[in-house]
Parts: structure tokens; sequence; C-alpha cells
């Protein structure tokens, strides 16, 4: 996820074309390397009893189904003239003299970040004519960020995915509050009147970690209160609830990747207990 | 604040993969005047036995110019925001800092303003001093 920031950042500055497409059926493509057999599906009635399927392509289902798509993509895309990044394998790149492609992959689903548009096509109809993709144009929602782009930048948000926490979490009507957690406030695990179903509690925290990809001023509570799963008590559910009214206060909060920033490094570092983060993909 | 650097090693090898250019030192702020003195003098060596491995992984980052450290007050401190429960306001004022706003609020069109007016500025800032001390060097 710090790639796909990253790379929105840096496409924000230079004013890259984004688009994104997914590929159909992506683990019907993968070519098998061993034998592998299978009972034959219910309804199929061709052969004796003692018969059996044999495979000739990957199929869903299967264990390493994922990886053999992830080969069979990776060996063609570096045969099309990409590079793949050593720092994150999902990334491939291409440079030529007049312009720069850059490649974000997820499972199926690919970010394509171009300077030319006649590049995007071309390399589209290349990876059409291999496997057959479904082509979302313009890049706007990607894994469950929402992504706007405006003269000002580019802005990120997962304002659908908050919405629907907050719905599933039947307290779409609650109180907005304006700051997450009371300050100097103590949650220890320690105080009984445990939860008899954790698992709400730890589906609910699973979410808000995923919703910490556009939102880092709930990331430290999130953090904290993941600390508990294992045994959640009442007050914390009270507590995560109230990181959610908080986001109640403004569900399309996100970033903004501003397009006059000058693409430096900056950290901040705090090193109180010896606990030291970086903070600003602010590029 | 080792993991920090590791951290920022990481996004220079990714900046370059992407054929971004980062000529100058990243910048890391730490409000912990005693971290950044063990990582820039050999002489507090003594007293931080435990913690050489992390130690030296900086200086050597430092000594290569690829970051430099510089001391920020705790109430500028933005890595706050994501180790401590802030007040309403400071909460507010860090988040406008790391561009981190409301597209569907009223007033976004003026925040979004503001934030590039901030950025404009503090880019021109820190790449004015980053080279500023480029050119002391080479004197």
């Amino acid at each position: 996820m710090v790639t796909v920031r990253c790379l929105l950042s840096v496409a924000a500055v230079r004013g890259w074309h984004l688009h994104q497409f997914d590929v159909n059926n992506a683990f019907l493509h993968g070519d098998l390397e061993e034998e592998i057999y299978m009972r034959k599906p219910s309804g199929y009635n061709k052969g004796t009893t003692g018969h059996v399927c044999k495979l000739l392509k990957s199929l869903y289902g299967l264990k390493h189904a994922s990886r053999h798509w992830y080969v069979k993509l990776t060996s063609c895309l570096i045969d099309f003239g990409f590079t793949q990044s050593k720092v994150n394998y999902n990334l491939f790149t291409m440079s030529t003299s007049t312009s720069f492609t850059a490649l974000l992959v997820y499972v199926d689903d690919i970010i394509l970040a171009n300077s030319s548009i006649t590049n995007i096509v071309a390399v589209k109809d290349c990876l059409h004519d291999k496997f057959k993709i479904k082509d979302l144009g313009i890049l706007r929602f990607f894994l469950g960020i929402e992504v706007a782009k405006s003269p000002m930048g580019i802005h990120i948000c997962q304002r659908k995915y908050a919405l629907n926490i907050l719905a599933d979490s039947g307290i779409l009507g609650c109180k907005p509050v304006k700051i997450p957690m009371e300050q100097n406030s103590r949650l220890n695990k320690d105080a009984g009147d445990y939860l008899v179903d954790p698992s709400t509690y730890q589906r609910l925290i699973g979410r808000l970690l995923y919703l910490t990809i556009t939102r880092p001023d709930i990331s430290y509570l999130v953090q904290v209160l993941s600390q508990f799963i294992d045994k959640p008590s009442q007050s914390l559910l009270t507590a995560a609830h109230k990181v959610l009214r908080y986001i109640k206060s403004a569900p399309g909060q996100g970033l903004l990747l501003s397009i006059f920033s000058n693409l430096e490094l900056i950290a901040y570092c705090d090193s109180v207990g010896l606990h030291a983060l970086i903070l600003v993909a602010q590029l | 604040m080792a993991a920090t650097v590791s951290k920022l090693t990481w996004l220079r090898f990714l900046l370059t993969d992407l054929y971004v250019e980062h000529p100058h030192a990243a910048t890391l702020y730490c409000d912990y005047q005693v971290a950044l003195h063990i990582a820039s003098n050999l002489f507090f060596h003594e007293c931080t036995k435990h913690i050489e491995l992390d130690c030296h992984l900086i200086r050597d980052k430092i000594l290569e110019g690829f970051i430099v450290t510089i001391h920020v007050p705790t109430h500028l401190q933005r890595a706050d925001l994501l180790t401590k429960a802030l007040p309403s306001s400071l909460l507010q004022s860090h988040l406008v800092k790391l561009g981190i706003v409301n597209l569907h609020s009223p007033s976004c069109g003026g925040i979004l303003r503001d934030i590039n007016i901030f950025l404009n500025k503090e880019g021109k800032k820190t790449s004015s001093s980053a080279l500023s001390s480029h050119t002391q060097e080479d004197r």
C-alpha cells in the first residue's frame, strides 16, 4: 500500500495518466508444471466410475493457483520489456527515451501509470492478446480506495468503505465526535466483562486496520485496540465504537497528494520508549 | 529511529525505481535530543551498549549523506499523530500538515489552497536549506 501511495504521489507531481484494468478469470491462465488430477465434478457422467480428470490448466481452488498466475503474468510482462522492481515485486517499470511506464499489480487488479496515452493503449492491447482484460478506464476505485484527480492534486479516500463499516456495525445514525480517543485514557486488558463472541470485535478491528491506509489519524488507536484482540472486553468495544463515531464526523476524509510537493523524503521519528515510526509519505 | 532509517532507505530505492531523483539527503525530524546526539556524536557511545547496532546504522547513513537529522520540538512533532491520543486542536493542525483533508466538507476549497501554499513554502525552504548545506560541504 505504501507503494500505491508512493506511485500516486509521484504521478500527481509528474502529471502521469493513471489507468486501471483487471484480468478476467485470472487464475485460469496459469500453466501447470506438474500433473494434477481431480475427482469428476458432480453431474459429469462420462467414463466409468474409477476415472479421474487430469488438469490441463490452473484452476480456482488449487493451492498454488495464485502462484501460477503470478509466474505467468511476470514472464509475460518481462517479455514485453518491463523490469521488475527489486524493492516491491508488484511493481514493474519500463522506461524509454520518451516515456516512462509503471505497472502495479495486485493479484488481478492492475494500475498503469504512464506519461503518454499511446503507451497505455499499447500495453493494454498486448495484455489483452495474452489474457482477456477488462478495461476500467481512468483510475477511480482501486481496492476500496477512491481516487479523485483535480488541478490541486490527487485525493485518495475510503469513504464507501468507511460507511460500510458504520452500516455493518449498526451505528450509522450515531452522533459524531471530534476526537477518536480521550487524552490520557487507559485501556487495560483485565477489565472483566469479556465479550461472549470476540469475532465481531476482531472483524471490526481488521476492517479499521485497512481503513488506516488513507486515514493515519486513527492508526494509533487501532494499533492500541488490536493489542487486545484475543480477549476483548465491553469497554474496548465501546472505545472501538468511539473511533467509528469519529469516522462518522468525516467519512470522506483522506490524503491529498499535492502536485506542488517537491518529492523529497521527510521523516518524523518519535523515540520515546525506543519506539520509532515513520510517518510522512508526503513525498 | 533505526526502523525509520531503514524505511527511508527502502523508500529511496522505490523512488529510484520510479525514476525520481533524490539528490538531497532525506530529512529526519526527531524530538528526542539524546537519540540525535548519540547518532551524530561518537563520544556518547560509551553509555549505549545495548543499541550499538542501531546506532551504527544511523551513523553510517548520516556519514553517507543519506539522511540529515534535525531536532523538532514536541508540539510540532507530526509523528505524535501516530503515537498518542491528541487533543482536538493539535489533531486538526497535524491533519492539515499531513495533507489529510475532507473533500466533502464545504470549506474544503480554502483548505486545499492553504495546504498548497504551505507545501509550496515548505518545499522552497527545505530545498534551499539542503542546497546551502551542500555548498558548505563543498567549501
